[in-house]
């Protein structure tokens, strides 16, 4: 094949490439949840008091280590987290990735609070058994 | 406080895995995939070029230093001493993964840094290589009292790297099959087992034939160490254009198998990370997901190799050829396995590989600090998730088109006629359309 061609050919090829990037990209942009639309139709005086962030309530997800199955939760990036693990008493829970480890008590649940800073899977694990009883995964 | 190992982890060791490729993600990469196959097979060139590749010499004053017999002396005591601390830490240090320098070192530092450096840089593992500077070791210290140490046995040269092939296919299974792989313990007891395979095998068949057939790591890394711009030949350093060394073509016996762990491996820990897979383990008893994860293991190379065959038979028949090609293009995967890796275990290396610095100075969990690192807290979010899938579909696409060009070489030169050569590479392309679109879908599952 003569030089023209392998040019024409090639930028043929990035071109489908940057198409096909920006489609499909374009998709997974107008996928995710658009951000609340800020005050803007406030007056301007309270604004301050409208952009400071109210703070959240954090989430709770309840966790059985009796439970049969592996118990899977997803949790958005940078929320305020509240992982309640009942079952076994006396178990130690180990979330890992975080780090955090856990009793659950003799009357009533483990609660384990932490922030969910890093995305990806992680496992929630009975120490003693090395029983992984959920996988977490905290979305980017 | 004792931290057991998790149950059900892919990869050895780690805290974090990674999110599944997004599905638009895995659909551009797959399509950028064919389109570069296809200006690939339009751009490239009519004459072997790699094969044909020259090498040169480095400066005689570099070679000198990088040959010297001192340096070699000084990086072969300091391994065999790292080699005894692993040992160490792994049998009376605590018994926590993540406590115990033994399992993060074995399987990130030197199962994933090894291979890197040997990409980069050459086979700087037959200079790093412990277990080889331990028997120079001997050897020297005998023939300095006098004695002379012969091999009892030649060894078979039929055997090719089949042995290797069978020690890597053992430690991948420590690695991914095993539950829980990263246990100390386990660690230290399959090095001490390693170790005596290895000076056993040193012994009975001479150093060299070891080291250069049966040795698993060395087989392993060397593979690796082909892609490399650096290499060896009568004994100076050369350098070379990156990947000609692996279109020169002339494979062992066995080597098809080396490469099958390394596809068939890295895919194999890809599936077991999916729910699928956990979902169908996990309530099982320990010796049953032993068993099962086994199985999985060794599906997955068989399959990574009976692919291959498959498409070498076609290549064959298309180009109606009359010579063996089972060895032909093995070279072409091995970008691809050193891709499937990067994929897989690049944020495992950047993030589990932190965990070095406080292990390094409190290696057993005693309280030590010998280089005031023991409080020092890896930071796991220095990572994007979209910087980890970026790099894992990047890393598979470079690996394809790497593999597309050696295989292009090679039929280039194996064929007389450039029309053969094209059809010949259609089979391969083939293989490599599904081994990297594959490699992306089991990244991209949940």
């Amino acid at each position: 094949m003569r030089g023209p061609w392998r040019i024409a050919l090639l930028s043929a090829g990035v071109a489908v490439g940057v198409v096909l990037f920006l489609v499909l990209r374009g998709e997974e942009q107008d996928g995710e949840p658009e951000p609340p639309p800020p005050t803007a139709t406030q007056p301007k005086a309270t604004t301050t008091v409208e952009t400071q962030p109210r703070p959240r309530p954090p989430l709770t997800v309840r966790i059985n280590s009796r439970a049969q199955g592996l118990t899977r939760i997803s949790i958005p990036r940078g929320r305020e987290v509240l992982l309640v693990v009942s079952g076994d008493p006396g178990a130690e829970i180990h979330l890992h990735g975080y780090d955090v480890l856990r009793r659950i008590p003799a009357r009533g649940p483990a609660r384990i609070p932490f922030r969910a800073t890093i995305p990806g899977r992680f496992e929630v694990e009975l120490e003693a058994e090395g029983r992984q009883i959920a996988d977490l995964t905290v979305l980017p | 406080m004792s931290l057991q190992a998790p149950a059900v982890l892919a990869h050895g060791i780690g805290a974090v895995q990674d999110l599944p490729v997004p599905a638009w993600l895995f659909y551009y990469g797959a399509a950028l995939v064919l389109v570069a196959s296809f200006v690939a097979l339009g751009m490239l060139w009519k004459e072997p070029r790699l094969e044909r590749a020259r090498e040169r010499p480095l400066p005689p004053g570099l070679q000198r230093v990088l040959l010297s017999p001192r340096l070699r002396v000084v990086l072969g005591a300091l391994s065999v001493a790292l080699l005894v601390l692993v040992l160490a830490a792994g049998l009376v240090g605590d018994d926590s993964p993540t406590l115990n320098l033994a399992p993060t070192f074995v399987y990130v530092v030197f199962w994933l840094g090894v291979p890197l450096l040997s990409v980069l840089l050459g086979d700087v593992w037959r200079v790093l290589d412990p277990w080889r500077a331990a028997a120079d070791a001997v050897a020297y210290l005998t023939a300095r009292a006098g004695g002379d140490w012969g091999p009892p046995f030649a060894y078979p040269e039929r055997l090719g790297v089949w042995p290797a092939a069978a020690l890597l296919i053992a430690f991948v299974a420590l690695e991914l099959a095993y539950r829980p792989p990263d246990d100390p313990r386990a660690v230290a007891v399959a090095a001490l087992v390693y170790s005596w395979i290895t000076w056993s095998g040193a012994a009975s068949f001479g150093r060299r034939a070891w080291f250069e057939n049966g040795d698993g790591f060395s087989a392993y890394f060397g593979l690796f160490a082909r892609m490399a711009p650096f290499g060896e030949r009568r004994g100076e350093v050369v350098v070379r254009a990156p990947f000609s060394a692996l279109a020169k073509g002339g494979e062992k016996a066995g080597t098809i198998a080396l490469v099958a762990v390394v596809l068939g491996s890295v895919a194999f820990d890809g599936l077991s990370r999916t729910n699928w897979w956990e979902d169908r383990t996990h309530t099982a008893a320990k010796a049953t997901v032993v068993s099962i994860n086994l199985l999985g293991l060794l599906g997955c190379i068989a399959f990574a190799a009976s692919t291959y065959l498959a498409a070498v038979a076609l290549a064959r028949r298309l180009a109606g050829a009359q010579t063996d090609l089972r060895t032909a293009f093995l070279g072409s995967l091995v970008p691809i396995g050193f891709a499937y890796l990067v994929a897989h275990y690049f944020s495992l290396f950047v993030l589990q590989g932190q965990y070095i610095l406080p292990l390094a100075s409190d290696p057993f969990h005693y309280g030590w600090d010998l280089f005031r690192t023991k409080d020092y807290v890896p930071d796991l979010t220095i990572l994007e998730p979209a910087t980890i899938w970026y790099v894992q579909v990047g890393a598979l696409v470079v690996g394809h088109v790497l593999g597309l060009v050696i295989a292009h070489d090679r039929a280039l030169s194996l064929f007389s006629s450039v029309r053969s050569a094209l059809r010949a590479q259609y089979a391969m392309l083939g293989l490599m359309v599904l081994y990297t679109v594959g490699g992306m879908w089991i990244l991209s599952r949940p």
